[in-house]
């Protein structure tokens, strides 16, 4: 098996033939060089071996394959994972992401320390996407409670609406409820202001209204006393205070005389408090004056209890709107009935009852189709996209060069900034697997692999006799040593057949004699050389074999004996003579 | 300069950059602090531009990315609630996917279409931020971004920022200068100075592109998540705009390309003349009873410089290493 074979190769650039059906093939081992006058198209070839350009036709096989990437499992996975990444991004996109954010994650959001509903917060991105109907809760801080008395009772009802929220027989203690029920709806619904309770007791008057938190059931308990004392409590003037005393034992302390009297008229309510153990249950609090508000038994409970009362007050509404484009529906009361208007319009999706439930139902069956078309057309789209970049970088030249094919150029292409031994080094790179956190950590991997590859770059440099320049910048070599330099980076990747392409170019004939000694070295070392060049000293010197192109086609092909005497490579070379 | 010699400065630098808050008055230490954080920014970019040479006018955009995620994942309103540290590695990684997402399509592109995208990339980004009102705030822009911890009083002094930023810079510095010397630093560099050359010697030109781009936008995402959670809050859209781009590219250009010298000094040099030089100046002039401002002629003055700059010294002030030695050589 021939370790090079080119089998018909033909090159078209629109509608010029650069090369046409070329056939040769490399043995391993050899110096096979290709000659030819100027524009003959050997460049052109090796820009086909070495996958700069695709074949327009004919086939490159190295080492009885042709260099092509190939089909892998991991590709195919890839390419899908590709694709539905693709489709996700546009159904999403279709979606709109601002409004999802808002239904999944914006009206799912809870107080700090409150755990996040995960649970709903993805069932409402699925409802999102499928374009249901939702319910939110707004807010409106217009509504205000107030007392009205109604057939001897009095009653706690909203201003606006007129809901009734609680009934009471006397006056006063309804006012003072009211201020508890106001402190609670000013809340919000939140639950940001229940504490638990544990350990602490609670001095509670008749309805349920807190009136002092205490650490220890002696303190509450003495409170509870005052409070019953208080009505029968006489008001002394001492110095510039003003006290309430009961039996020698002072109740509260004032400034001023009318102080005491309004405590006194003020917490009259309060004569039949009683204490509790707050233990295990919730208070809820008035976060402005940190008073105590009412007790519940678990935090849910006082969540819902404020909930209610927001509701009730009408200061919370519930607003019913389709999930996709927010399109308003509705304003209701109460968590209940949202939900059950909601099941009402996704109940009514076969028979169109109304004219804006059919709008409705229609909006969410165009969003649902919406949506699957993006998803499928991402998926074609993205996945077939993939493959098509993939497959046409199928050959490319760094595949190629990684099989171990190398090449120099006509035009020297060295990397003109970076020093001659880092050249070098760069042909190395693409095999070494040091990943980024062992260089970035600097571990003893990665400085062994460092000066391992630096030694053999070293090496390589001797190889080519350049040794002693190895920490120049490459632009600043002389013209000789950049041919030189090259011929190590290609060497540096270690090929098995190595492209030069046209090597003695601007060499004098000392130097073009040591460039023959360096590439006999180099086959020597088991590296089969494929030579483009002008020098026929040069070529007839080392090539084993060589092929004459001309005009794009192989015109000879066989020893330098033999081509020596072809008359057809002769006639190429130096014109037909004229029979006269 | 030998590597010896650098390294003697730059210990000296940081050295004087470590006691300077000590002594400094809070407001030009907090100036200082800013250009700590635009110093990673720079060298972001500095990768993308200088190492890989991809012009990139779009850096304002992974630095905006990286605060909004930082914003996302931390403040009160939304229910993450992370700590500064995960939070900012979110911002770094999802700042370098992003850079991934933008880089794998247009990786075909060279030169002036590259740049394009990337500037396009930066307007769809400040939009994006502008009007994603549910996610980003809008203008309001997210806040309050919480310290990183209770322990030590971060609102209350620069100094903890200062530090946080310094060590970064020189952690982000240091992973630079090892990645400068190894196969994957010279990747870019080989991309930038011959991509034929480059595949010729194996390496997918595809991939190094990508890792350029993604690494710098994870740096760009790093300084934005330092940036929004030194200034507590993530900046409105208009902190990302292609202007902030093109002030990054006028420190990596001043300082000089391609070395991590000239994108910390060009950062120093430009910020600290825009931001410490002419309001210092404005209040002598103010003090000595002059009736004119220093700071309406602080653009031309920039101005000029530039055009001064790339008349006589093109590769900036700090060239890199290489072309040095050509000079020299």
């Amino acid at each position: 098996m021939s370790l090079l074979e080119l089998k018909g190769l033909t090159m078209r650039f629109g509608g010029l033939t650069a090369v046409s059906k070329v056939d040769f093939a490399v043995e391993k081992g050899q110096v096979f060089s290709v000659i030819g006058p100027n524009g003959a198209g050997k460049t052109t070839v090796f820009n086909a071996i070495t996958g700069i350009y695709e074949p327009t036709e004919g086939h490159i096989l190295f080492e009885g394959q042709e260099l092509r990437r190939p089909v892998k499992r991991r590709l195919l996975v890839a390419v899908v994972l590709i694709g539905f990444l693709t489709g996700l991004t546009l159904a999403v996109c279709s979606a709109n992401i601002d409004k999802l954010w808002r239904a999944v994650i914006v009206l799912n959001a809870t107080d700090p320390g409150e755990p996040f509903p995960v649970r709903k917060a993805w069932g409402d991105f699925w409802a999102f996407l499928h374009a249901d109907v939702m319910a939110e809760r707004e807010q409106n801080r217009l509504t205000e409670l107030e007392v009205k008395p109604k057939d001897g009772k009095f009653v706690i009802r909203s201003r606006e609406k007129k809901i009734p929220l609680e009934t009471f027989d006397d006056e006063e203690v309804a006012t003072r409820r009211l201020e508890v029920l106001t402190a609670l709806i000013s809340l919000g619904g939140s639950t940001r202001t229940t504490i638990r309770g544990d350990g602490k007791w609670l001095v509670i008057a008749p309805p349920r209204h807190i009136l002092g938190i205490h650490d220890t059931e002696a303190a509450a308990k003495q409170q509870a006393q005052d409070l019953k004392d208080l009505p029968e409590a006489a008001i002394e003037e001492k110095g510039n205070k003003t006290l309430l005393v009961k039996g020698g034992r002072t109740i509260g302390t004032f400034s001023a005389r009318f102080e005491a009297e309004d405590y006194k008229s003020a917490m009259a309510f309060a004569k039949d408090a009683v204490v509790e153990k707050a233990d295990g249950k919730w208070v809820a609090l008035d976060d402005g004056r940190r008073s105590a508000l009412e007790t519940l038994e678990t935090r849910e409970k006082a969540r819902e209890r404020l909930l209610q009362l927001a509701m009730d007050s009408g200061k919370l509404k519930w607003r019913l709107t389709t999930r996709a484009s927010l399109m308003f529906l509705g304003t209701v009361g109460t968590a209940e009935q949202a939900q059950k208007e909601i099941r009402i319009i996704q109940g009514s999706i076969d028979h169109d009852e109304t004219p804006e439930l059919a709008a409705v139902h229609r909006g969410q069956q165009r969003e649902r189709v919406v949506l699957w078309i993006m998803l499928g057309v991402g998926l074609v789209v993205g996945s077939g996209g993939t493959y098509a970049v993939w497959s046409r970088g199928r050959r490319t030249t760094d595949y190629i060069t990684r099989n171990g094919l190398a090449r120099t150029f006509q035009n020297i292409r060295l990397f003109p900034e970076m020093l001659v031994v880092e050249n070098v080094l760069m042909g190395m790179d693409a095999r070494r697997r040091t990943p980024f956190w062992s260089v970035a950590l600097k571990t003893g991997r990665a400085k062994a692999d460092e000066q391992a590859a630096r030694e053999k770059a070293l090496e390589l440099l001797a190889f080519v006799g350049i040794q002693d320049k190895a920490g120049m910048v490459a632009r600043n070599l002389p013209y000789g040593d950049q041919r030189r330099l090259e011929i190590a980076r290609a060497l540096a990747t270690s090929p098995r057949l190595l492209l030069l392409d046209e090597p003695a170019a601007g060499m004098n004939p000392s130097e073009s004699i040591e460039l023959m000694h360096l590439i006999r070295r180099i086959r020597d070392t088991g590296v089969t050389v494929l030579l483009i060049e002008h020098h026929m000293k040069v070529v007839m010197g080392i090539s084993d074999r060589i092929a004459v192109l001309q005009y794009g086609s192989k015109i000879a092909e066989g020893t330098p004996d033999q081509i020596r005497m072809d008359p057809k490579v002769i006639e190429a070379y130096l014109g037909k003579e004229e029979v006269t | 300069m030998s590597r010896q010699k650098e390294k003697v400065i730059a210990i000296a630098a940081l050295l004087a950059l470590a006691v300077f808050p000590l002594v400094a008055s809070p407001r030009i230490g907090g100036e200082v602090k800013n250009i700590l954080v635009f110093c990673i920014l720079t060298m972001g970019l500095n990768v993308v531009v200088g190492y890989a040479g991809l012009l990139q006018l779009g850096i304002a955009a992974f630095f905006g990315i990286g605060a909004y995620i930082t914003g996302i994942l931390t403040v009160s309103q939304f229910p993450f609630q992370w700590n500064f540290w995960p939070a900012t590695l979110a911002a770094t990684l999802g700042s370098a996917v992003a850079g991934a997402i933008l880089a794998a399509p247009t990786l075909r592109l060279r030169g002036d279409y590259l740049a394009i995208v990337t500037l396009g990339f930066g307007e769809v980004v400040k939009f994006a931020i502008k009007n994603l009102e549910n996610i980003t705030n809008g203008s309001r822009a997210l806040n309050p971004i919480p310290a990183p911890d209770n322990l030590l009083d971060w609102n209350g002094n620069y100094r903890w920022y200062y530090y946080l930023a310094l060590v970064m810079v020189v952690l982000v510095a240091l992973l630079l200068r090892r990645l400068e010397d190894s196969h994957l630093g010279r990747a870019w560099f080989a991309i930038r100075e011959d991509e034929l050359a480059a595949t010729c010697m194996g390496l997918n030109a595809a991939q190094v592109k990508l890792s350029a781009f993604a690494f710098g936008a994870a740096l760009a995402g790093l300084a934005g998540a330092l940036y929004a959670a030194s200034l507590n809050q993530t900046g409105g859209p208009d902190s990302y705009t292609f202007n902030r781009s093109i002030t990054v590219l006028c420190f990596l250009i001043i300082g000089g390309m391609g070395n991590l010298r000239g994108a910390i000094a060009g950062t120093f040099i430009l910020m600290g003349y825009d931001n410490i030089l002419t309001p210092w100046i404005d209040e002598a002039v103010q003090n000595s009873g002059a009736q004119w401002k220093f700071s309406t002629f602080k653009l031309v003055i920039f101005g000029l410089a530039l055009i001064l700059m790339m008349r006589f010294r093109p590769e900036g002030f700090f060239p890199s290493r290489r072309a040095e030695e050509d000079a020299a050589g």
